[in-house]
């Protein structure tokens, strides 16, 4: 088990100027902390700058401004004008396109970031092996990239990350291009061994479920800025605003005015709990997850009840989408739309009527988004 | 346990000035030399511009007035007018044929996989020189051999054509030879550009429910238009400054065209009217700037289509009854621009004197004997054109992958300067080259005239544009991701270009080295200025053969050159072959 490096981001900004003269902010003022070992999910969607902030880490790309501290060391600091290249930072990095050098055999692939950091023939054949066997990949050591599956690429691609840093590697989509079974497979196997190893992760997607599955932090990312940081489970159970619920797994948003804990919507008055009001301004939406629903055929006797501290309404069924498992409901709701999941069959039919209910708690009230909550 | 340090003192780097002019990106040593190697190559190519530039309009007693006088007075019109009808003519019917034989190669079931890998290597194989007396040989109204086959042909089936079939000395012939030179610049450009073009865009518009004529014409094309403009522009700057073709056979015809009026009056008017010569010169640069902001409209309106990079397997168009006549019509094409004009070449050669006649028994090698034993003056021409090739495209092709890599991985003012600099000779035209080259190093302080190494150095800066569109061609096949992982594994940029990135490059690089090879062994233009008795090559004897009208050591010494670039061409093929399976 080895030390993974921590990566300190501190303001940092990168702008690309178009074509036409316009000019994008990849990354606009981001300061992160990253610790040892941690594995950090990049997720955003298409544009905001993942690819970008992975890149400066890198030394791929130069940031604007800011610094960028790594193992502790400053590796980039616009003030005093200094910048590590790559080559001297020694980072792991596996490709979305594998970047598997086609004139080298798997084993000379593998071997090159050993030779490069001047390691001893001895170890460097021992730490091969080593990989070669890890990744279950040594009978394919004599072959050239273009010999192997996709799926076979994508294991010597990580190999060559990992033998390159065994402190901190950096993926951008990595497992883009292969199908769903293959990329399930690698995403637990490549979980384990950075458990196992100990290394410092950063994994840039756009696949939320992912980023799920393997982060033990998530930081989602915005036009160049991040919206939110925190582990799965608060991402998704706390998200900070309505940007953020939308983006990580589905969420019902119903927009309202606040006052006090009365919420005016379209669909009438609701009180929510104070404790769950999270919002900064008066304009609100209040976020509900599909599965918090419970719904039942309209008046049906025994259905839902409506006890204290739930919210319940009258809607028509719209689409209902079959998941196995669950089954999901589109209910609307006097010109609202509200996803409700549920499990076990209902034998409801489009153009039924319908009840669903809530509890109060299940609910929460964000502001839309974090930008006009800053300016109310 | 943690092995590396991450920074240590002598990498992290302070950004000064050099940082701002290379925008954000490192120097180390290999930055360093590339920078210097750029430097170099960039002060070579401008020096002698805006020595010339200086010492003719601003140092020198010429007056723009008297000048443009001067040339109005000597009937420039209709030297423009014959430059702009032969090659508009000539690019015209070669983007044609040129776009239809790389669709046919491309996309349809013509087959002859072999034979097209040929086809862009054309006038590799016969320099344009050689290639214009093969058809002055082939089809000159007295003595031409095609013309003497189809008198007897026709006479025996009782036809008489009451004079020559062909006439090579006149406008159509003259655009005949200029096209067989200029397809291979359109087709290459398409074809490359065919190949690359996601097949499923076509498929798409198949299902679509177009025709197969239909999606030609409403995919493929416009798709390729960007390709073929820019295979165009090729084909007008290439046009304009082949001096070999229109004074071959446009002299004859009396069709004198710009490039021909430029070299006499640097090289048959005494003294040299340089200033007239650089004037007209720069009216050719005028026409090779407009055309190119021309295509970059062309470009920038065409949306690009989407290259995916991974168009095998594209279900290939079925030609059906028309596949024989595509076939004959590729093959006649191959036939023309090659084999005819090699045989042609070779026969007259043989012959004692030039005659349509043949009588093998008559043939000796003694016209081999004068040029290359008896003659010490073309066997040094020989001898200096082939070290001159080897050492010019070796340091050509090297210094340009040295500057494509730099370029590429940096940016900034200062490397998109250097990028425009590579680009200018390209548009700036051999001839102005020449001129410059013949007035800024012939003098004091150099003193280089009548040395190999001017000839050497002009050759170098002539055909950079070439070499660095080789090598930014081969760079591009190396994807960038490639590069970048390797500067991740921890080698520097000097270590990644040696261990990566070159060797990635090489096929790309072995064929841009050939065509640097061909192109400066055979060279024309610039050795017509630059050359002399006390440095002769071989464009320059062929030149002095030519005005004497020798023809059938003309044709031996055209029989060598042919020989001697097809077979480097052929070797560099099999070598990139190779390189390619292994
Ligand atoms: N070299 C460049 N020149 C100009 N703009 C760029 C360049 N690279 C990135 N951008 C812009 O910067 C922004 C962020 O790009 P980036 O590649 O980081 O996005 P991303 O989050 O990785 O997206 P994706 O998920 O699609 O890969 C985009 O708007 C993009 O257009
Ligand atoms: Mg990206």
């Amino acid at each position: 088990m080895v030390n993974g490096y921590d990566i300190t981001l501190s303001d940092l900004r990168k702008h690309y100027r178009r074509r036409d003269g316009s000019s994008v902010r990849a990354i606009d003022h981001i300061s992160l902390d990253i610790r040892q070992g941690e594995f950090v999910v990049l997720l955003g969607s298409s544009g905001c700058g993942k690819t970008t902030l992975l890149r400066c880490i890198a030394g791929l790309e130069a940031p604007d401004a800011g610094a960028i501290r790594i193992d502790g060391k400053p590796v980039f600091d616009s003030a005093s004008n200094l910048f590590t290249p790559p080559e001297h930072r020694r980072i792991g990095m596996m490709f979305q396109s594998y970047a598997l050098w086609p004139h080298m055999t798997i084993r000379e692939n593998i071997q090159f970031p050993l030779k490069m950091q001047k390691v001893d023939k001895a170890s460097a054949e021992k730490k091969i092996a080593h990989v070669l066997e890890m990744m279950h990949i040594g009978e394919l050591a004599q072959q050239y990239p273009n010999q192997l599956s996709g799926g076979q690429q994508q294991r010597v691609a990580l190999a060559r990350a990992m033998v390159c840093s065994e402190n901190l590697l950096l993926f951008d989509e990595p497992l883009s291009n292969v199908d769903a079974m293959v990329r399930e497979h690698l995403r637990t196997e490549l979980s384990f061994m950075q458990k196992e190893l100990g290394f410092t992760a950063i994994y840039v997607t756009h696949d939320q479920e992912e980023a799920m599955a393997m982060a033990d932090r998530i930081v989602v990312l915005g036009g160049g800025r991040i919206w939110q940081h925190g582990s799965p489970e608060e991402i998704y159970h706390e998200p900070v605003d309505g940007r953020v619920a939308a983006f990580v797994g589905s969420a019902n948003l119903i927009p309202g005015q606040l006052a006090g804990t009365e919420i005016s919507t379209a669909l009438g008055s609701m009180t929510v709990p104070a404790g769950q009001i999270r919002s900064r301004g008066t304009e609100v939406a209040i976020m509900s997850r599909p599965e918090h629903w419970r719904l039942s055929a309209a008046g049906e006797a025994g259905g839902v009840a409506s006890p204290e501290g739930a919210l319940k309404l009258r809607g028509t069924v719209r689409l209902i989408t079959h998941l196995g498992p669950h089954t999901d409901y589109i209910v609307a709701v006097g010109g609202q739309e509200i996803r409700v999941r549920a499990y076990g069959s209902r034998r409801l039919r489009v153009g039924d009527a319908v009840d669903i209910l809530i509890a109060t708690a299940d609910l929460l009230v964000l502001d839309p988004d974090c930008s006009t909550g800053d300016l109310v | 346990m943690k092995t590396v340090t991450s920074t240590t003192p002598h990498t992290a780097r302070r950004r000064g000035i050099w940082t701002r002019l290379t925008w954000g990106r490192r120097a180390d040593g290999f930055s360093l030399l590339a920078m210097a190697l750029s430097l170099v190559t960039a002060a070579l190519i401008l020096y002698p511009l805006a020595y010339v530039t200086y010492s003719v309009f601003i140092g020198g007693d010429a007056s723009i007035p008297e000048l443009v006088s001067n040339i109005l007075g000597s009937g420039i019109g209709a030297v423009v007018w014959n430059t702009v009808w032969v090659i508009g003519c000539s690019i015209l019917i070669a983007t044609l044929i040129g776009s239809f034989f790389a669709w046919l190669v491309e996309r349809t079931d013509i087959g002859l996989t072999g034979l097209s890998r040929f086809l862009p290597m054309m006038p590799l194989f016969v320099p344009p020189i050689a290639g214009a007396i093969g058809w002055v040989l082939l089809a000159s109204p007295r003595s031409g051999f095609l013309n003497r086959w189809a008198q007897d042909g026709l006479g025996l089936a009782g036809i008489d054509l009451g004079g020559p079939l062909l006439n090579i000395y006149s406008g159509p012939g003259l655009v005949f030879v200029f096209v067989i030179y200029l397809i291979p610049n359109i087709f290459m450009t398409v074809s490359s550009h065919l190949r690359n073009l996601d097949p499923a865009l076509e498929e798409a518009a198949r299902m679509s429910g177009a025709s197969v004529m239909k999606t030609l014409y409403l995919v493929t094309l416009p798709s390729v238009r960007p390709a073929a403009t820019a295979g165009m522009l090729l084909a007008l700057i290439m046009g304009l400054a082949l001096f070999s073709l229109p004074v071959v056979i446009g002299g004859p015809a009396q069709i004198e065209v710009l490039a021909v009026r430029i070299v006499n009056l640097m090289i048959n008017s005494y003294p040299p009217q340089t200033a007239v010569a650089l004037l007209l010169a720069v009216l050719v640069i005028v026409v090779i700037s407009v055309a190119s902001w021309l295509q970059v409209r062309v470009l920038r309106r065409g949306n690009f289509a989407t290259i995916a990079g991974r168009g095998i397997g594209a279900a290939r168009v079925s030609l059906g009854l028309y596949r024989g006549p595509a076939r004959v019509l590729f093959i006649a094409y191959l036939v023309a621009s090659s084999l005819l004009p090699f045989l042609a070449l070779l026969i007259v050669s043989l012959q004692p004197f030039w005659t349509p006649v043949i009588n093998v028994t008559n043939f000796s090698l003694q016209h081999y004997e004068s040029v290359f034993i008896q003659s010490r003056y073309s066997k040094a021409a020989i001898f200096n054109s082939i070290w001159l090739g080897v050492v010019g495209a070796t340091v050509g092709i090297l210094l340009s992958a040295v500057i494509a890599f730099f370029t590429n991985r940096q940016s900034g003012i200062l490397v998109s300067l250097i990028d425009s600099v590579t680009k200018l000779p390209g548009a700036v035209s051999n001839l102005v080259i020449g001129i410059a080259f013949v007035v800024a190093f012939s003098g004091s302080p150099f003193y280089l005239y009548g040395t190999t190494l001017i000839l050497l150095l002009a050759y170098i800066v002539l055909y950079i544009p070439q070499a660095s569109l080789s090598a930014n061609a081969a760079l591009h096949q190396v994807g960038k991701q490639l590069t970048e992982a390797s500067l991740m594994a921890g080698a520097s940029q000097g270590m990644t270009f040696l261990r990566v990135t070159l060797p990635l490059m090489l096929p790309g690089l072995i064929a841009g080295w050939t065509l640097l090879f061909v192109l400066m062994s055979g060279d024309i233009t610039a050795s017509a200025m630059l050359a002399g008795n006390r440095n002769p090559v071989v464009g320059f004897v062929v030149l002095d053969l030519w005005a004497g009208g020798s023809f059938p050591q003309l044709a031996a010494l055209g029989t060598v050159m042919t020989i001697l670039s097809s077979s480097v061409v052929l070797l560099t093929l099999r070598l990139s072959h190779q390189r390619h399976r292994g």
